[in-house]
């Protein structure tokens, strides 16, 4: 059986754009599909727990994480490559997928999301019974 | 499409987001989706360099690395920061999109002529690597009172 549904979180272009500013950044993504679930990981290095906001409304996924960089009292910034203060993105969930059930872990600046697929959609055995 | 940009009651961000997704529809449709998702990820947190008399700090956003397969070395005034990042991978799951840098990493910074090379130190905190070189004692500035 290799007839899986293709994409489970797409992108909320949307939701996002309303939310950016210039300064900020769309982290980069993986999202691994397995039968039970997704699973997300994003980059955002140098977001801690308490800088990092998740939430999920109406099936969209927003991510918000500012980046705290524990700079000195007065450093002068030589070499700025981007001044990042924040990573913004946002996904829509397809309706097989259960917002309500996602845990959280982030760990070295990867944020990994699993988000489980509703009982429903979950592939199921069927028992074949002796005539 | 730009006769749709001309509109007097849209904000300058508006007009801005409107024509990303006016380009966003005609790079679908010229079939190059996959082009334009790749300039668009393209900007990524890079290196932060900030100096104070007494130190030198470099902040390289590097997630998910095993701090121990980084390499810092300091020759003269020239630092080589290299490493190796392997993403996670899964042969039970479908990798429905892949974004994240996965391999070797290599950045050569030239820093100010006094940095100490016996004075360095790294850590590696939420994903953020910072290395801080101290700045030898003869080169601060000194203050110096008149008589």
């Amino acid at each position: 059986m290799s007839h899986q549904p293709e994409v489970v979180a797409k992108e909320k272009a949307v939701a996002e754009k309303r939310a950016s500013s210039y300064q900020s950044v769309r982290p980069n993504v993986d999202i691994h599909e397995d039968k039970e679930g997704i699973t997300l990981l994003a980059d955002i290095p140098g977001v801690s727990r308490e800088a990092l906001d998740i939430q999920i409304d109406n099936e969209i996924l927003s991510i918000d994480g500012r980046v705290e960089l524990p700079v000195p009292n007065g450093a002068k910034a030589d070499y700025a490559g981007n001044q990042t203060t924040r990573f913004q993105r946002s996904f829509s969930l397809s309706k097989e997928l259960d917002g309500e059930q996602v845990e959280a872990t982030l760990k070295d600046g990867v944020l990994a999301l699993r988000i489980p697929k509703r009982q429903e959609f979950k592939p199921r055995k069927i028992e074949i019974r002796t005539a | 499409m730009f006769a749709r940009l001309n509109g007097f009651d849209r904000s300058l961000t508006d007009n801005f987001m409107h024509l990303e997704s006016e380009m966003e529809r005609l790079f679908e449709a010229a079939g190059l989706r996959g082009l334009h998702h790749t300039a668009k990820h393209s900007v990524q947190p890079q290196m932060h360099i900030g100096s104070t008399p007494e130190q030198v700090d470099i902040y390289l956003p590097v997630a998910g690395i095993d701090p121990k397969a980084v390499n810092i070395s300091l020759e003269r005034n020239q630092m080589t920061i290299s490493g190796q990042r392997d993403v996670e991978k899964s042969d039970s799951a479908k990798l429905v999109k892949k974004e994240r840098f996965d391999g070797e990493f290599r950045y050569q910074i030239n820093l100010p002529d006094d940095v100490d090379q016996e004075k360095v130190e790294a850590s590696y905190e939420q994903g953020v690597l910072h290395v801080k070189i101290a700045r030898r004692e003869a080169a601060k500035p000194r203050q110096i009172t008149i008589q």
